[in-house]
């Protein structure tokens, strides 16, 4: 029995150096490796549908990524029908100079964004919404893949699903991951996107959606936190991830936040930290998981609110000047005015020059804007 | 006489057949790799046969004129000279293109020992003869670095050579020894290449050197002959023994693959790929230089560099593959 | 079957790992590693050879440390010849993530300036590589447990080291490594700095790699010999993975050549300024002439009109000044970190004698 539990340990221990890539048709573990990165999974039975080389926009500027890989998963409930598919972009190659930020992480109209951050170099936000399958729509090779798989498994696809979207992306590497439930039966028609019944403004009218919803972004606060550490494979390869729906209790319990109070815990109990010290550190993990956002502030805003700033006090001033030595208020008033107009025309006439003669663009620390194909609709 | 039909018939054969020879010959292309870089084993890396052929007969095979033969590929030491490009019959057939793709090297390594070399010093501690100051040529007793030279290491001359018959070979005697008899005795050298060459890389046969073949590893051999012994070996031993850290520079350069590509680093000999594109032949010989120009083949993580191919900087090979695949392109067009 | 005590403990074991409550497996003193050093969730790297584990600890920190990060998990590892230590690798890196980054003063700031490379830095990242002379004297809790292994072992330390200090940190980590080399194993003292400097421009992306534990294929070698190999370890490795991408399919002839040209020119960038602003020294001269020519335009007397410039110009430095002040301190609380960098000793940083040769 000794022998058995300790060949298991090694097993589980050692599972991720197991890097066979996964085909369509194969049984995805919890924590699936793909291209160097984790990308944890909600509890269930996965199975890959498909994997094929993705498209990134922009399409260049981005370094010598290799190639994006797209992974498409089915979730099979116990019954044995579909209950959530998954789609995963991440990079081949590590980079250089990062990435960026999803553009459904910068939207309004969604149920729930989410920006943890947003900086030139580090990128890490997720949302909540509803995607439309249209089968009309040209679909990636990978959803192609995984219609075929669907379709030998007799699996029905839905036309509307709630979408819990993770992007996180530092300078090196990407993973944007899009979990989409099936919530509504099988035969419910595709509409389009505004006139679904998961709008956020249809939402509010159904108590049944709005708690489904509820449970998916409350997942999602917790989930994010997985993806930020699968990015540096800092996930046990055996980790089991709650799936939405699951308890506040386990939720809470499997949360990011969590996990790093119970290891202040056993440094603290280790010896390794005071008390006193293990107490500030735990203040501190609560007051960061309450204030989450970590923007950048973007710097052309904060140039444009400075030199407003600058411009409206040094016009004051010249005003003021001028009167305290002419000693005429028309004069002082012609001398200013002629002194702000032409002073803003020679910023104007360098800032045009600058853009076509001036050095290679800056990289401010505000992230850029990055997305993949996607196999659904979600606008 | 009894053998005669026999005979007739397989004539009869051959001239029955006969016309079919050419076309039968034509599909085969003509793979010429030089003997000294036969270790290269272009073979393995295209899945095409190459025949090894001395230096001195494979110019004249690559560019004797063959009807029926239009593909053809080499793998040389040297570039072609003007003249021999002019001569060169195969060309006529299309664009000749010579395409350096790395280069073979001799570096010189210690276990610890840290001194500068010149090609003039490794003359003067491994030849047989020297001159003398009289203008003949003596026995070379040297017996310890610093008889050479007061700025080098008390410690009796030891050095490891590559093995014979190998380019690395080729590289100490006709590159290192030549310019350092050059430069030592040059006045008194005969009038004769080939006795100068004699006399120039004959080597001595004391125990002050050692050839190839009869050690083990370069990294055991060194520490067995203490900190200033010195191993003459080619990049393919260097990759070979992670252990292998010293190496000594020559002429004031150190060798490195950067120094080596870039001509700085004189103990090197240049290997080129030598073809002739045409319309007719421009995707068969795509098809064979493709993958001995791929970087799995002549990067520096590739099988080439661990054969001795030291490999040229990542700028040059990229633009190796652009330019020829250019090429390649322009004429199938 | 009856559950044993052990099978318990076992099965309690797999469901901490399951928890994620055990940091990862690290290396304990005495033992030889190659090629990286597993710690605190984080693959550190090694250059070729084996290493010994010598000394493990944490750094001292302020009781009124600000960060949660737990604490500094330090390690030091010995690579030796015979009964000389030839090198010696320190490492400083802390337990639990964060979740916005590492405040200023950064550490990166601090090196000397001669043998430098700033990386990059943004406001979340940053990564710099240094090569200075090191004493090897008094150190961290780790450093004196190592000097306690060294002697019990009588292997003699050189007292005089050179330096490769590397550093790198993330939104939610940091990696504060020093890689000390025995003098007498390189060449002259301005070949050496030259050559260490080298190297660890090339051995610095490791630290990245290992920071997001994907530090696989063979060790990177050590700077004697990694000058005699490639000085583009990084850009072979790329070229031949889109090689290899291209032979699989994944992507184009044409993609892999315009990837392997981009690769070529690709440098990690850092968070830059806008070029054009009020303090560019076409403001600083256009300014003031447009305030005179307009002045005496509208007064019509030169001495009134110099009197107004002069003025003027002066009061708007000092309006600049003061709203550039004014708004470096409203950005800096609104994107003040949470986390001040933490207070590390490095080897060499105390005076206390190293007392490891015998």
């Amino acid at each position: 029995m000794r022998s058995v539990v300790g060949l298991l340990v090694l097993a589980i221990l050692f599972a991720s150096a197991a890097r066979a890539e996964l085909a369509p048709g194969d049984r995805a573990p919890p924590v699936l490796a793909i291209a160097g990165k984790q990308v944890p999974l909600p509890e269930g039975n996965w199975i890959v549908a498909g994997r094929a080389p993705g498209a990134v926009t922009p399409g260049k500027d981005l370094g010598s990524y290799g190639t994006i890989w797209n992974v498409v998963l089915l979730r099979i409930s116990p019954r044995g029908a579909l209950d959530a598919m998954a789609e995963i972009n991440v990079n081949d190659m590590a980079v250089d100079d990062g990435w960026g930020v999803a553009a459904d992480c910068q939207r309004s109209d969604l149920v729930l964004t989410v920006v943890r951050s947003r900086a030139g170099w580090d990128a890490t936000c997720f949302f909540v919404t509803h995607t439309i399958w249209n089968r009309d729509t040209a679909l990636p090779a990978a959803w192609r893949q995984a219609n075929a798989v669907a379709a030998q498994r007799g699996l029905i696809l839905p036309a509307t699903t709630v979408t819990a979207g993770f992007r996180v992306a530092n300078r090196r590497d990407i993973i944007d991951v899009r979990f989409h439930f099936l919530a509504d039966p099988a035969d419910v028609p595709a509409t389009n996107w505004n006139a679904s019944q998961w709008s956020r403004d249809q939402l509010q009218q159904d108590r049944w959606r709005l708690a489904f919803d509820r449970s998916v972004a409350e997942w999602s606060a917790m989930m994010i936190g997985h993806v930020e550490a699968g990015l540096k494979n800092r996930l046990p390869p055996t980790w089991i991830t709650p799936a939405p729906g699951a308890a506040e209790a386990s939720l809470d319990r499997a949360s990011i936040m969590s996990l790093r109070q119970r290891r202040l815990a056993a440094l603290r109990s280790s010896g390794l930290l005071s008390a006193a010290q293990a107490d500030r550190q735990s203040a501190l993990l609560r007051q960061a998981e309450a204030d989450d956002s970590h923007d950048a502030i973007d710097p052309g805003a904060d140039d444009f609110y400075r030199l407003l700033s600058y411009q409206g006090l040094s016009v004051t001033s010249d005003a003021l000047v001028t009167f305290m030595w002419t000693a005429q208020s028309v004069q002082a008033a012609a001398v200013t005015l002629l002194q702000a107009s032409l002073r803003t025309g020679r910023s104007y006439a360098v800032a045009y020059l600058w853009d076509w003669y001036g050095d290679t663009p800056t990289r401010p620390d505000i992230a850029r804007t990055v997305d993949f194909a996607y196999g659904g609709v979600d606008r | 006489m009894k053998s005669w039909p026999r005979l007739a018939g397989l004539w009869l054969i051959v001239a029955l057949f006969a016309p079919a020879w050419p076309c039968v010959a034509a599909a085969q292309p003509m793979l010429l790799v030089q003997d000294d870089l036969a270790d290269l084993r272009p073979n393995e890396v295209t899945g095409q046969t190459w025949a090894t052929t001395s230096r001195a007969d494979l110019q004249g095979q690559f560019c004797a004129a063959r009807s029926g033969t239009p593909t053809r590929l080499a793998l040389v030491s040297h570039a072609l000279s003007r003249r021999q490009r002019d001569d060169c019959a195969a060309a006529k057939d299309g664009k000749l293109v010579e395409a350096l793709i790395g280069r073979r090297a001799v570096i010189a390594m210690t276990s610890g020992a840290n001194f500068a070399l010149t090609p003039e010093l490794l003359y003067r501690a491994l030849v047989r003869d020297v001159a003398a100051p009289d203008g003949e040529f003596i026995a070379n007793r040297v017996a310890r670095w610093r008889d050479l030279d007061a700025s080098l290491p008390d410690a009796p001359i030891r050095i490891l050579l590559p093995p014979s018959g190998s380019i690395e070979s080729r590289i100490v005697s006709d590159v290192i020894l030549y310019e350092g008899c050059a430069v030592r005795a040059g006045a008194m050298l005969p009038a004769d290449p080939l006795k100068r060459m004699a006399i120039c890389t004959t080597l001595r046969t004391d125990n002050a050197v050692t050839h190839a073949a009869d050690r083990p590893t370069v990294t055991a051999w060194l520490r067995g002959q203490g900190n200033a012994a010195l191993a003459l070996v080619g990049v393919a031993v260097l990759l070979a023994e992670p252990d292998l850290e010293t190496a000594l520079p020559l002429d004031g350069v150190t060798p490195s693959f950067a120094n080596i590509a870039d001509g700085r680093y004189r103990a090197a000999l240049p290997v080129y790929l030598l073809t002739v594109i045409s319309p007719e032949t421009a995707r068969t010989v795509a098809g064979i230089a493709g993958p001995l120009l791929a970087e799995a083949t002549i990067g520096p993580l590739g099988k080439l560099p661990r054969r001795g191919l030291a490999p040229l900087a990542a700028a040059d090979r990229v633009k190796l593959r652009v330019s020829l695949g250019r090429e390649f392109e322009n004429a199938a067009d | 079957m009856r559950l044993t005590d052990k099978c318990l403990a076992a099965v309690v074991l797999l469901l901490a790992l399951a928890g994620g409550m055990l940091p990862a497996w690290a290396a304990e003193p005495g033992e030889t590693v190659q090629g990286i050093l597993p710690l605190a969730d984080r693959q550190l790297p090694l250059p070729r050879g084996e290493w010994i584990v010598a000394g493990m600890g944490v750094q001292t920190q302020p009781q009124d440390a600000a960060g949660p990060f737990g604490v500094v998990r330090s390690a030091v590892l010995i690579q030796r010849s015979g009964d000389r230590v030839t090198a010696i690798a320190e490492f400083n890196t802390n337990e639990i993530a964060l979740s916005d980054g590492w405040d200023a003063p950064h550490p990166c700031d601090a090196a000397a300036a001669d043998f430098r490379l700033d990386r990059y830095h943004s406001r979340l990242d940053a990564a710099c590589v240094s090569v200075a002379t090191s004493h090897i004297t008094g150190g961290p809790p780790a450093w004196q447990q190592a000097l306690g292994f060294i002697a019990s072992r009588h292997w003699q330390c050189d007292e005089t080291m050179l330096t490769a200090a590397f550093v790198v940190s993330d939104r939610q980590d940091f990696v504060d490594a020093r890689l000390h080399f025995d003098p007498a194993g390189l060449p002259g003292q301005d070949d050496a700095q030259r050559i260490l400097f080298a190297w660890a421009t090339r051995f610095a992306p490791e630290f990245e790699k290992g920071l997001a534990n994907q530090l696989t294929g063979p060790p990177f070698d050590g700077p004697l010999r990694a000058a005699l190999l490639s000085d583009t370890p990084t850009l072979d490795s790329r070229l031949l993975e889109l090689e290899a991408l291209q032979g699989d399919g994944a992507i184009s002839a044409a993609d892999a050549l315009s990837q392997q040209q981009a690769a070529q020119n690709e440098r990690p960038r850092s968070a830059e300024p806008e070029p054009v602003s009020v303090d560019g020294w076409y403001y600083r001269l256009s300014t003031p002439l447009i305030n005179l020519v307009t002045a005496y335009g509208v007064t019509q007397s030169a001495p009134l009109a110099v009197a107004i410039a002069l003025t003027e110009h002066v009061a708007h430095t000092f309006v600049y000044a003061a709203t550039q002040a004014s708004w470096d301190r409203a950005t800096g609380q609104a994107t003040r970190h949470t986390s001040a960098w933490p207070v590390l000793i490095h080897i060499g940083d105390t005076d206390k004698p190293a007392g490891a040769t015998s």
